[in-house]
């Protein structure tokens, strides 16, 4: 045991730290939650801090950087006489992402777990739940709005016994917004959440939760100690990248960032080691010392697996680079990004990106847009074939316009995966219908607690990666769940489906699909199409068709009238606008022989109701 | 032919010292005044107008005068005048005088050959259309816009068939022999046979000119705020195809020569003032918004009433902005709405381009139909008519690109 004063500080001041999340359904309170603690425990109001933040975060904003909130040292005198180290990490709200919840918590001990008073507990809240159960953190029900006068105690708290197995003999009672109960869940959490358990002698071991980047100090990780001690100018190293650095700057985020000299076991904060390649920085990667370094890693968290893929093309083939480059970036903070180059004929370069859901699809899509200015075309999503010829040569098609003729193929096969569901028992029914719907095959079915199903289904992963996880929460209010992993190649009645624009196959738009869903699906790309195409001065007609058979078609009328009415002398700068603003209409889209196809085109094959 | 100055526009400092000197040798060919005011405002229009007491109005009117003033030297070359608005004839009696004598400089020098006034069907009675005859205008252009009364009443005008056929027959009375019709069609929720309808009753009128117009919903119109709360019926973009057809035909059958997208007369009766336009020849426009082309120099005046009448009191004038003059471009977009449409040996011989190079689109224009080309003149084919903006588009941006 080491009687380095320096040691025993830390020691000491670590049984003070308290790290926590707050879990909640949207609108639940959380945000005025969180306020509250910041002002009872700092003594300025929230919008005082946020004004501040904002202050400093303007010149931020101009270096590039993209704001995050999501770690605060909050420091907080108790009425023991001793001042508590709080660090609040955020949690983010949507339902897609799991992945962002999953590594907020693992940098936690315990968290807030607030359920409305009178709404009770709702589909998100349940998830997250979970997810702090599997990381092993200590839950504090908290039911807030106890001021509403639909408010119901009992229920809330019974609900939270029976469906999640939670006791509720400690939970607190607040209102956040009267701010009513404030101090009893910081007495709650000094007494429920352990502080954190570590050695600061122990080799170093630190996990980045989190990175941003900004263009003067680079890469900049959001860590948290988890053994040993970190300090200012220690030479440390990446594990998983085996990249090694020197610390410049050590702090922590009050919110703005505030430099320190050490980080011990249960600190949270940030580290800058002027590291300019977005690649040595992996979210979920452990640090440690070059010298003495740790045996092994922090156990990383769990990959989820994309659910999502689609093919990702900017519109003008020069962005490629910059594409690219906007996807490295966004990596940073959203590790569940998964991506690799693809090329197609009609549309160039680009990349076959996997989402955890359509929501994050979009919001990828829209930040690379606009945090980027690079407008994109998407195509429709694919997964990996194994395709056998007559002679039993085994081709690997992951390009549905690579599929090779009919008469060259003797089987098709697919990948299958095992599904794990969860849903509770009121939308079992639903889910066993949409798995059977999406060629499911079940395989078993069993009950957890009283309250929730656990199904295992093998379904193709084409189902899953087209519209499945949508459909999930929408047929089971969002409560379901899913999970999958590979299982198996199998044999499938699969096609190739083209889509034909004015007689030319647009391969971005190839899809294979099951022949039993052919005729459908085939229907409804063309009739997307025909609503999103504009007029031009010709007939488009839109057809879907398997080898060269067309199996379903529509047309986008000939435009009949495009003409100014009135053009006198002082119409003609609003006759010149109305042109050019025509003309710049037809910058975005993308030309696909003589017909000017929109983004929106591209996009919306994604998603169509069955 | 004028001489050519610099096309690129400077903003007007000393309005006065900024025009051409006495030695210009512009060729003004029309004189547009603007009487900005309305009994009220009509659900469609985004035209300058205001209804205004009658203070205001004088003061316009001097203003008006004030302006004009200054372009005496132009007065020469001018052929046609025209008193547009608003409503010119929401002026009662005394304003009416007021205007024609503060136009007497026009009068007394230019040769005109076409003096029109805009009116509308509820103020043209026998003794305002009297005293406008004798004031020395030969043609009333009057806004009757629809003979079916559920769609005047949509459109916030106040008369009904009933006035507008009056309104007519009192103008023939006062020995006008030239009168035009505005006419609106694709009004939202209007049958064809509306269309049909309001074509016989018209032509059963037998005004020399008629300007049909497919109806624009434009922004800071009543109209276009139904639209954005999504409460407006648009016509169906094919029966709008379907209605522009009729109008060619029926008007056609009926002895109307249409010479330009919207515009149709009997022989001789082609709107002299709006030819000036299309042909791309100069004009002057007076009054608040009134735009003009004069030299190569394009500009427009100060849009809101008060703006203007203030501006006219000090040396700045009452120009509010310059804008560019395009040359060919603009010859090309005002003249292909022509059915005559452009001599491009012309156009060669004055900007010293080949209309083709500088637009090869045309050529495509051509190919698809939309265009004939019979040397030495280019113009819209009957489809071309339908699909103008095509054609238009060609010449935005589609230079040396």
């Amino acid at each position: 045991m080491s009687h380095d004063p320096d040691i025993q500080a830390i020691k000491k001041r670590q049984k003070l730290i308290r790290n926590f999340s707050i879990i909640a359904h949207i609108d639940h309170g959380k945000s005025t939650l969180a306020d509250r603690i910041l002002e009872h425990t700092k003594s300025i109001s929230a919008r005082e801090m946020r004004e501040q933040l904002l202050d400093s975060m303007d010149l931020e904003r101009e270096r590039g950087i993209t704001i995050k909130l999501n770690a605060v040292q909050i420091k907080h005198a108790h009425h023991d006489g001793n001042t508590y180290i709080f660090h609040l990490i955020d949690t983010p709200g949507h339902v897609d992402f799991t992945y962002e919840v999953s590594r907020s918590l693992a940098a936690c001990e315990g968290a807030l777990l607030v359920v409305d008073a009178a709404q009770g507990i709702e589909a998100q809240t349940l998830a997250n739940v979970y997810l702090a159960l599997d990381n092993d953190l200590e839950i504090i029900p908290v039911i807030n709005k106890i001021d509403l006068p639909s408010a119901d105690i009992p229920k809330v708290k019974h609900d939270i016994e029976n469906i999640i197995g939670l006791d509720t003999e400690h939970c607190v009672l607040v209102s956040a917004k009267e701010g009513i109960g404030i101090a009893d869940i910081l007495d709650r959490i000094i007494t429920a959440i352990p502080a954190p358990s570590g050695d600061p002698e122990a080799p170093l071991k630190a996990l980045i939760f989190d990175s941003y980047y900004d263009s003067y100090r680079g890469v900049v990780p959001s860590i948290r100690v988890v053994e040993g001690t970190l300090r200012k100018g220690d030479r440390i190293k990446m594990m998983a990248t085996r990249k090694t650095l020197e610390v410049i700057e050590i702090g922590v985020f009050t919110p703005k960032q505030e430099k320190c000299d050490v980080l011990g076991p249960g600190d949270v904060g940030y580290l800058t080691a002027a590291i300019k390649t977005v690649e040595h920085v992996r979210v979920g990667d452990t640090i440690t010392h070059e010298k003495r370094p740790a045996q092994s890693p922090l156990p990383g968290y769990r990959q989820l697996n994309p659910m999502v893929y689609c093919g990702l093309f900017p519109i003008d083939s020069n962005d490629y680079v910059a594409l690219r480059e906007a996807l490295e970036r966004l990596r940073l903070n959203d590790a569940s990004l998964v991506y690799e180059p693809e090329n197609s004929r009609a549309l160039g370069f680009g990349f076959r990106i996997g989402f955890l859901g359509t929501l994050h699809m979009e919001i990828i899509q829209a930040r690379i847009d606009r945090e980027f200015d690079i407008p994109l075309i998407a195509t429709a999503p694919s997964v990996i074939y194994h395709v056998y010829a007559a002679d039993g040569t085994m081709t690997i098609i992951d390009n549905p316009c690579m599929m090779p003729e009919t008469q060259a193929i003797a089987r098709i096969e697919e990948p299958h995966m095992e599904a794990t569901l969860f849903t509770p028992k009121d939308y079992v029914g639903n889910v066993m219908e949409l798995c059977q719907k999406k060629r499911g095959v079940f395989k078993d079915m069993k009950y957890i607690g009283d309250m929730r199903v656990q199904l295992t289904y093998h379904l193709p992963l084409l189902e899953i990666v087209y519209d499945f996880f949508d459909k999930l929460k929408s047929c089971s209010k969002g409560y379901a769940s899913l999970d999958y992993h590979f299982h198996s190649y199998r044999p499938s009645q699969l096609v190739r489906m083209d889509i034909m624009i004015n007689g030319e196959i647009v391969d971005a738009l190839s899809l294979v699909v099951h022949r039993d869903f052919a005729y459908a699906r085939g229907k409804a790309i063309t009739e997307k199409l025909k609503e999103l195409i504009p007029r031009h001065m010709f007939e488009v007609p839109i057809q879907a068709a398997i080898q060269n058979k067309i199996i379903a078609r529509s047309t986008v009328k000939a435009l009949r009238k495009n003409v100014l009415a009135k053009c006198y002398g002082g119409d003609i700068t609003r006759k010149k606008k109305l042109l050019e603003k025509q003309k710049e209409g037809k910058k975005r889209m993308k030309s696909v022989g003589n017909v000017d196809v929109p983004q929106s085109a591209f996009l919306s094959v994604l998603s169509l109701d069955d | 032919m004028s001489t050519f100055r610099n096309p690129r526009f400077s903003p007007c400092f000393h309005w006065m010292i900024d025009m051409a000197g006495p030695n210009s040798i512009a060729d003004v060919r029309g004189l547009y005044v603007h009487i900005p005011f309305c009994e009220s405002i009509c659900h469609y229009c985004d035209f300058v107008k205001t209804r205004a007491r009658a203070d205001t109005k004088k003061a316009y009117l001097s203003a008006v005068r004030r302006e004009l003033e200054q372009y005496v030297r132009y007065f020469a070359s001018v052929k046609t005048l025209y008193i547009g608005g608003g409503t010119p004839s929401c002026l009662d009696d005394a304003e009416t005088d007021a205007l024609f004598s503060l136009l007497k400089p026009v009068f007394d020098t230019a040769d005109l050959t076409e003096i029109t006034v805009e009116c509308n069907p509820l103020d043209v009675t026998p003794a305002y259309a009297r005293r406008l005859k004798s004031r020395g205008v030969n043609r009333i252009s009057l806004g009757i816009q629809t003979m079916q009364e559920k769609h005047l009443q949509a459109l916030g005008r106040k008369h009904d068939a009933r006035a507008a056929a009056q309104s007519i027959s009192n103008v023939r009375a006062a020995g006008f022999e030239n009168i035009s019709v505005d006419l609106l069609f694709a009004m939202p929720g209007e049958t064809l046979a509306e269309v049909q309808d309001d074509l016989s009753r018209i032509t059963a009128l037998a005004p020399e000119h008629i300007s049909c117009y497919h109806l624009s919903v434009e922004e800071g119109t009543r109209l276009y705020v139904k639209k954005q709360r999504g409460e407006l019926v648009e016509t169906d973009e094919d029966l709008a195809a379907e209605m522009y057809a009729a109008v060619m035909d029926t008007l056609a059958a009926n002895g109307y020569h249409q010479y330009e997208i919207s515009s149709f007369a009997k022989p001789g009766r082609e709107s002299g003032h709006n030819l000036i336009y299309w042909r791309n020849e100069d004009y002057l426009g007076i009054g608040c918004g009134a735009h003009s082309n004069v030299e190569q120099r394009r500009w427009h005046n100060h849009m809101r009433v008060k703006t203007y009448i203030d501006a006219l009191k000090t040396p700045a004038g009452p120009i509010a902005e310059y804008y560019p003059f395009e040359g060919m471009k603009d010859a090309l977009m005002m003249g292909l709405r022509l059915r005559e449409g452009v001599d491009i040996d012309a156009l060669k011989r004055i900007y010293g381009t080949d209309v083709f190079k500088q637009y090869p689109g045309l050529k495509d224009a051509i190919a698809t139909g939309l265009l004939t080309y019979d040397h030495p003149r280019i113009a819209l084919t009957r489809r071309g008519m339908f699909l103008g903006n095509c054609v238009f588009a060609v010449l935005e941006g589609d230079a040396h690109d």
